[in-house]
């Protein structure tokens, strides 16, 4: 293979350090957001919006 | 590659309790601490830790396994080097998104739900690379199928992994998942996960280990194996098809309505409709529990010494190494 896998079979450090980044990515992009994101539910709409789907679910607006 | 996985669920499963646990103490001589995350965004971490740390546990730590004791017991190279640097990276990178599908339908925002479901549906390929790198590693050897049912064990193991891994991916889909979601249909995910792969594949493993750790030329029987096998692949057939049955009717009982707009039926209804079910499920579970002492019997016998009642019947690499070459004893 081009990508020089061995380099990361022969030093488990720099795999440990690859693995970290690797598995990071995805809980960073689905975590971080919901903190600066602000979550609004459309005033006195209740259980109807969960009946209507799409019509009345959470929108999320820029702070 | 067995070690990659090992490295990979040690290091995310440490990563996972570390940031999921994060809490702040209300004083520096008190005990008493708050966790950091509140609302949807604890929901959210929750699950981030909930879903992968089973997930880098009975995937990634088994899978580990599967690369070890396949190759071994059949005495084949992996089929694939490369294969095993893509399975590998990529199911770890996909993986960890796939959290938000425990999450649908709730205060968690629609994007992050849409995207734990893509990311699930695409582990669907990974999942498979894998099982194709387990399952071929046999090429030139599929007669052991028939002959040796340590080896049938660990492949119909990776066979149920297949099975699961497609099962999840269809299931996070948010359609599905809203018939699936609280009902038997996911105890039977989650079974055909425990006991068919990660059950069998560690049943496979230890008839591998025990004579070599003890030094055996083999089993104490091979046949109680063959047994076992069938025991807890018929336990496993009839418990997940129960809790497709049960958890399919159980969802649509739910959400059935009649002419005037109620609910058609009430809880305990649902309940006593899946009286059936549960028969079979206990049935099978009990099925699988039966094939599992008699593998505790058999590898006691192993361990404790007893000579072999049909090691005519098993390979040589059912020997310890250092056993492996000589003649049989006396």
């Amino acid at each position: 293979m081009g990508l020089k896998h061995a380099i990361l079979e022969k030093h488990s450090l720099l795999l440990l350090v690859g693995i970290l980044v690797t598995v990071a990515v995805g809980g960073l992009v689905e975590l971080t957001p919901l903190y600066y994101l602000r979550i609004d539910h459309r005033e006195g709409e209740g259980h109807a919006a969960l009946l209507a789907p799409r019509a009345g679910r959470a929108r999320h607006l820029r702070s | 590659m067995a070690n990659w996985f090992y490295l990979a669920f040690i290091v995310t499963v440490a990563m996972l309790h570390i940031v999921n646990n994060l809490s702040v103490p209300v004083s520096l001589t008190s005990s008493k601490s708050y966790v950091v995350y509140s609302g949807v965004q604890d929901a959210m971490t929750q699950w981030w830790y909930g879903h992968n740390a089973v997930g880098f546990f009975l995937t990634a730590g088994f899978l580990a396994m599967m690369y070890y004791f396949v190759p071994k017991r059949v005495e084949r190279p992996v089929y694939s080097y490369r294969l095993s640097i893509v399975h590998f990276w990529s199911l770890i990178f996909l993986y960890i998104w796939a959290g938000p599908h425990h999450l649908h339908y709730t205060a968690l925002p629609d994007w992050a739900q849409t995207l734990g479901m893509t990311f699930s549906v695409m582990l669907w390929m990974p999942s498979w690379g894998g099982m194709i790198n387990g399952l071929m590693t046999l090429s030139g050897a599929w007669d052991k199928l028939r002959t040796d049912a340590v080896v049938r064990m660990l492949v119909v193991s990776v066979a149920f992994y297949g099975m699961s891994t497609f099962e999840g991916p269809l299931m996070s889909i948010k359609a599905v998942n809203s018939l699936s979601h609280y009902t038997d249909w996911t105890i039977g995910h989650v079974h055909s996960g425990a006991l068919g792969w990660v059950g069998m594949v560690s049943f496979g493993a230890m008839y591998c280990l025990v004579p070599w750790l003890w030094k055996r030329r083999g089993l104490y029987s091979i046949r109680l194996v063959e047994w076992h096998f069938w025991l807890s692949t018929i336990g496993i057939l009839l418990y997940i098809t129960s809790m497709w049955v049960s958890g399919i009717m159980q969802g649509l009982m739910w959400r059935a309505y009649d002419n005037l707009g109620f609910l058609q039926y009430s809880f305990v209804e649902t309940v006593e409709a899946m009286h059936w079910p549960y028969i079979i499920r206990a049935t099978g579970g009990s099925l699988f529990v039966l094939g599992a002492l008699i593998m505790v019997y058999n590898l006691w016998r192993t361990a404790r010494g007893d000579e072999s009642v049909d090691l005519a019947e098993q390979p040589a690499i059912a020997a310890a190494p250092e056993l492996r070459d000589m003649a049989p004893a006396e």
